[in-house]
């Protein structure tokens, strides 16, 4: 929404001068410009009613607190606060929807007032903080001998392995990547995260004692059974596979990309020729982000392509806007059908739909009206459709009930069918926000730390999972 | 009858309302981000739900009589995990 906010630096401080490819969406605070904003804070809650923007918070970070100890000058004692409840802190600052969540949900916006930038707050608290090597927020609990692996390395294999060890059990992390981070690392837009303090974050992370392992994809049921003989407990943080490939005709030609593929050469290969008309496909957080990208990268014809209307889209109303304001034409109720091009793609064959009876996710079903086929001409076509459930490492698990492709849980403890494993982030919500997994990964390791402290009081282990739950 | 303060306590947080300063100008009222904030019928504000109240003060802070306080703990600064450092006074 900074483009919703014209007077989004506080007090009428000059902005400092922005570059013109990539620059970030959310500049830092610099000292002054934190201490302003964050005497604007009122510092609300009550002991029976919170602050509306920490009870927003997925993570509940303390927000009142940490913006009234920057406001004391006290960035250490701030920082201390977030990482307590969040230990991708800093990264949340920058990829939250803050807009939806806490910011939204400010008191003075009831007023019609400019909410607190919490997340910029929550950025400068962080940055300072991470800035000294010794940095650590958080002391491990005394060794409880039991151990835990957790699967996948991105937001909620991360925070998951974390908090266990702070719990004081002994964890190890297996990334089929050379790196951690996941989706942060390789698929957030460079727009939103610029000098990236993952690196940062997992170091603090890995300091807690988690080993961790890159490189190591479990990748047979022979590695699972490994691994499941060396833990007491699995976290799966697995999160979704590749982008949802509906073929096409022509899908196959240069330039026809999957949105998670081009993010990943925008941010590691530095992918900048894209031409000048550019179609992206989808109606999500993903299509406006790679939209907003486009853009950046010089597109001057940025079309995206949505089956259903502007009421049906499932991307922030706020990401909406701001790709509208940069610039970003919609074509709703505009299907592709096939990709044409001869060694290239020049065009997309689209046709148009309306909007018919609910479909099983409640939105409109939209229909498609023959003879309504028209060609879009394109240089670079994105396709942002969502991405496939993990099914076949899945089914490799004993017991492992699925539901539309993911496990079921119990919601309040992380636990799958099988006692054993457990799991959070966007393997059991599919695309979900940064936050949302570090909530999920935070309830799976108290909930694997109250099931090997059952295990280990003797207590008889419900062996038929949880109830199920929609 | 308008004697003296009322006082509404959420835990160890409460909201006074100095009755007798009060005019009923309803800024208050207009302003609570809650909707907690009503006139009774002598038209003096008066707290409807304070366990819905989350201290914001802004109903303290516009009120052009003063007849309205807030008391809680001093939120951050006093609290133990505050080290001020070198940077006392005194």
């Amino acid at each position: 929404m900074s483009l919703a906010h014209p007077d989004s630096l506080p007090h009428g401080l000059v902005p400092p001068k922005a570059a013109p490819l990539f620059a970030e969406l959310h500049p830092p605070l610099d000292d002054n410009q934190a201490l302003l904003e964050a005497d604007r804070c009122l510092v609300c809650g009550g002991p029976g009613a919170p602050a509306p923007c920490a009870a927003a918070c997925p993570a509940l970070v303390d927000v009142p607190h940490f913006i009234d100890a920057i406001a004391h000058d006290d960035w250490e004692g701030a920082a201390a606060l977030i990482f307590r409840s969040n230990l991708l802190g800093a990264s949340c600052a920058r990829v939250c929807p803050t807009e939806e969540l806490c910011e939204g949900a400010c008191v003075l916006t009831r007023q019609g007032r400019r909410p607190i930038e919490i997340g910029r707050l929550q950025r400068y608290a962080a940055d300072m903080a991470l800035r000294n090597p010794l940095a650590s927020f958080r002391t491990p609990a005394p060794a409880t001998g039991k151990r835990v692996t957790v699967i996948g390395g991105g937001p909620a294999g991360l925070v998951c392995a974390g908090e266990l060890a702070i719990l004081g059990h002994q964890v190890r992390i297996y990334e089929a990547r050379p790196d951690t981070g996941g989706l942060v690392r390789y698929a957030i837009a460079p727009y939103r995260l610029d000098t990236e303090p993952l690196e940062d974050e997992v170091r603090c992370i890995l300091a807690l004692g988690v080993e961790l392992y890159v490189g190591k994809p479990v990748d047979s049921p022979d590695a699972l059974a490994r691994i499941e003989s060396e833990a007491d407990a699995v976290f799966l943080g697995v999160g979704m596979g590749r982008d949802i490939a509906q073929p096409y005709p022509g899908d196959t030609l240069p330039g026809v990309w999957n949105s998670l593929d081009f993010i990943e050469a925008i941010k590691c290969q530095h992918l900048t020729e894209i031409g000048r008309r550019v179609a992206v496909i989808g109606g999500g957080n993903t299509a406006m982000d790679v939209a907003r990208e486009a853009v950046r990268l010089g597109a001057e014809d940025v079309r995206l392509l949505y089956r259903r209307t502007e009421a049906e889209m499932p991307a922030f109303h706020f990401e909406v806007e701001g790709a509208r304001a940069e610039g970003v034409h919609f074509e709703w109720l505009t299907n592709p059908v096939a990709f044409t091009g001869d060694g290239h793609v020049t065009g997309v064959i689209c046709q148009r739909m309306r909007l018919g009876e609910p479909d099983a996710s409640g939105r409109a079903r939209p229909v498609a009206q023959p003879g309504s086929e028209f060609v879009l001409q394109v240089d670079t076509v994105i396709r942002a459709v969502g991405q496939e459930p993990r099914l076949e490492f899945l089914q490799w698990i004993e017991g492992l009930e699925l539901r539309n492709g993911r496990p079921v849980v119990d919601p309040a403890t992380g636990q799958t069918s099988n006692p054993r494993y457990f799991a959070g982030g966007d393997v059991l919500n599919g695309g979900g926000t940064v936050v949302a997994a570090v909530r999920a990964a935070k309830i799976a390791a108290f909930g694997i730390d109250a099931y090997l402290r059952m295990v280990d009081a003797g207590e008889e282990v419900d062996e038929s999972g949880p109830q199920a739950v929609s | 009858m308008k004697p003296g303060t009322v006082r509404y306590s959420q835990g160890n947080m409460s909201l006074l309302i100095h009755r007798n300063y009060c005019k009923g100008c309803r800024i208050c009222v207009a302003d609570c981000p809650e909707k907690i904030l009503v006139l009774d019928p002598e038209a003096v504000a008066v707290v409807t739900e304070i366990d819905r109240c989350v201290f914001c003060g802004i109903c303290a802070v516009r009120c052009p009589d003063f007849a309205i306080a807030l008391e809680r703990p001093a939120p951050y600064w006093a609290s133990p995990t505050h080290d001020p450092g070198g940077m006392t006074c005194g």
